[in-house]
């Protein structure tokens, strides 16, 4: 069971708007049986971003939930072809956090919680956000997490 | 000797801000020379956690949270700064230095 693979990278997706967004998100964590419903993954992403907008800078956007629906963590890194008004942010990268509801398995909490101290390294985010070389935005999240 | 910092990051998910914000906590500190630690309350339990003694030699008390953490009793009797998570992720040296100014550590 891995938090994170080379499958869970989308780049150059054609996304429209926000609510594109958590569609695409919610309907590739069923196919990869990450979620067992969509629905209720998309409900619980939204219930995150009306609470508070996941934008994080100019660029970046952060989706996150802990659902019922979800099976088992991961993160998902997806490029957007076009700019995406993210509650008025323009927002090119997307990292989604999926985690189940209850969870005991501490190792990949805790290797989420190397990611999201990363997202305050200037660094990294740009690496992240101007790459579209698959393996080395592989190797910079492998490398976070093992951190 | 330097002086001490100490945090204490919480958010209701417990998955990024949490952590956003222990991490540019602990740069910012650590770039002016403070040592820093700081307790994280997020989905992984908690971590890092502040003991008694941690809390009473600490200079600066800081408390960036999202929700009521457990254990708030422990800061009972001392001055504690409590700063939005979004600015502490957004702007943490400046917060330092108003936090610095305030107690006239400048």
């Amino acid at each position: 069971m891995d938090i994170f693979k080379k499958d869970y990278i989308f780049l150059d997706i054609g996304l429209k708007d926000k609510e594109n967004s958590i569609d695409f998100i919610a309907g590739k964590a069923v196919e990869l049986s990450i979620s067992n419903d969509k629905d209720q993954t998309k409900k619980d992403l939204w219930s995150r971003e009306r609470a508070f907008n996941t934008a994080i800078d100019e660029t970046i956007a952060i989706p996150h939930t802990k659902s019922e629906s979800i099976n088992l963590p991961a993160i998902f890194i997806i490029k957007s072809k076009n700019i995406i008004d993210w509650g008025g942010k323009n927002i090119k990268l997307i990292i989604s956090f999926l985690t189940p509801k209850e969870n005991k398995d501490n190792i990949h909490l805790t290797m989420l919680s190397k990611i999201s101290r990363k997202l305050v390294d200037d660094k990294f985010k740009t690496t992240l956000n101007e790459s579209d070389d698959i393996n080395l935005i592989y190797e910079l999240i492998m490398s976070a997490l093992n951190s | 000797m330097a002086k001490k910092i100490i945090g204490l990051c919480a958010c209701p998910m417990g998955l990024a801000h949490t952590f956003m914000a222990a991490e540019a906590l602990e740069k910012a500190a650590k770039e002016k020379g403070y040592d820093v630690k700081i307790e994280t309350q997020g989905a992984d339990g908690i971590q890092n956690k502040l003991t008694a003694d941690d809390i009473k030699k600490a200079d600066i008390i800081i408390h960036s949270v999202g929700i009521t953490p457990e254990g708030m009793d422990r800061f009972e009797g001392y001055e504690v700064y409590e700063v939005e998570l979004q600015e502490l992720i957004k702007n943490p040296k400046g917060i330092l230095e108003e936090i610095e100014e305030d107690k006239g550590f400048k």
